[in-house]
């Protein structure tokens, strides 16, 4: 065994991973070489100390820190979202808007009376809604026993539905009348 | 055991006090291989947090065979080296920088406290000298016992690298160590 092998050997002996028989043969090594000798030594001492080397702890309670960080990535992170769906939101809004008015501005070059009859139409149904949300809120105040107002308004809103749908029939015919004219 | 297993179940569905449990129970073994890595106090507490805050975001690619706290240290010893990496930084002074308690506890002499610091002092100076990927092998072998196939897995490199990189770093602390004796 020359001096470099038997080096190699040291350093698994000192974590006791050295087969017995190569341990053997290193330690006979060891009587005859004075430099592996001396080697081991160094070997030695220097794993003890490193053996003996506390654990060094936190100054601080980390588990309240990374907790705090969590935290704050959370928020941070939540933030971020919501600035992003806001933008989605005002993106889609401007597009809409914009091809909206483009369809409206290009409806109104092709077919003007349309246009007449739509604005008659969304006037109505804007007269009929204020007047429908009057009435119920009317109704709404009006009764001061929860249970009553509950009943009522379970009422209310197949009636709402009904009122809607025979303004859109009344509206519907009304518009064929103004075509046919 | 078994209330570690639950603690990991729980954080990964993202439940932070359970992953607090977690961060208390091996904040100690992480901050321990931050602080041998970076020989800072203040570096190696900020290590810790970014691993502690690194393995809850990786919580899902944790694999339950593995022994959870090589993996928190896995996650820490690559920090490190790519925090000194950045840094070029080789060494931070020790000066005022050990860790708080880490020579409070049953009570020392004052000679003993005097003694141990200067071993620690001396033990990070040596560490200091080595090559990153010899210190983390050096420390995972002697603070943490973990054996060469563990130290693979937590570094990510062969059995055969591991024993090698020991050797070496070996042979150069031994070779600091005849120095030291050499001044007196």
């Amino acid at each position: 065994m020359n001096c470099q092998e038997a080096k190699w050997r040291m350093s698994l002996a000192l974590d006791r991973m050295l087969p017995a028989d190569e341990e053997r043969e290193l330690q006979a090594h060891l009587t005859r070489c004075l430099t592996c000798q001396a080697e081991w030594e160094a070997l030695q001492s220097v794993s003890h100390l490193l053996a003996q080397a506390p654990l060094a702890s936190p100054g601080v309670d980390l588990a309240l820190r990374v907790e705090e960080r969590l935290f704050r990535q959370r928020e941070s992170r939540r933030w971020a979202l919501g600035l992003v769906a806001s933008w989605l939101w005002l993106g889609l809004a401007l597009s809409g808007f914009t091809g909206g008015s483009a369809l409206l501005g290009w409806i109104m070059l092709q077919q003007p009376m349309v246009v007449s009859v739509g604005v008659q139409v969304v006037a109505r149904l804007l007269l009929v809604g204020q007047a429908v949300l009057r009435a119920l809120w009317l109704l709404a105040t009006s009764l001061p026993s929860s249970w009553l107002t509950a009943g009522i308004n379970g009422c209310l809103v197949p009636a709402l539905m009904l009122v809607c749908l025979w303004a859109w029939l009344a509206l519907g015919r009304q518009q064929q009348k103004m075509l046919v004219r | 055991m078994k209330r570690e297993r639950d603690w990991i179940l729980q954080s990964q569905q993202g439940d932070q006090r359970a992953f607090g449990h977690l961060v208390r129970a091996y904040q100690r073994p992480v901050y321990n291989l931050a602080y041998h890595m970076l020989g800072d106090a203040a570096a190696a507490e900020e290590a810790a947090q970014e691993a502690f805050l690194r393995a809850y975001e990786h919580l899902r690619s944790y694999q339950p065979g593995r022994k959870f706290v090589n993996w928190l240290l896995s996650i820490t010893s690559h920090y490190c080296i790519d925090q000194l990496r950045k840094r070029s930084l080789t060494w931070l002074s020790l000066e005022g920088s050990l860790p708080p308690d880490a020579l409070r506890s049953g009570q020392p002499t004052p000679e003993q406290v005097v003694d141990r610091r200067e071993r620690e002092e001396l033990v990070q100076e040596m560490l200091a000298r080595l090559p990153l990927d010899h210190r983390v092998a050096v420390v995972l072998r002697y603070w943490y016992d973990l054996s060469y196939q563990e130290i693979g897995e937590t570094v990510g490199i062969s059995e055969g690298a591991v024993k090698s990189r020991l050797f070496r770093a070996r042979e150069r602390l031994a070779q600091m160590w005849r120095e030291m004796e050499a001044e007196g």
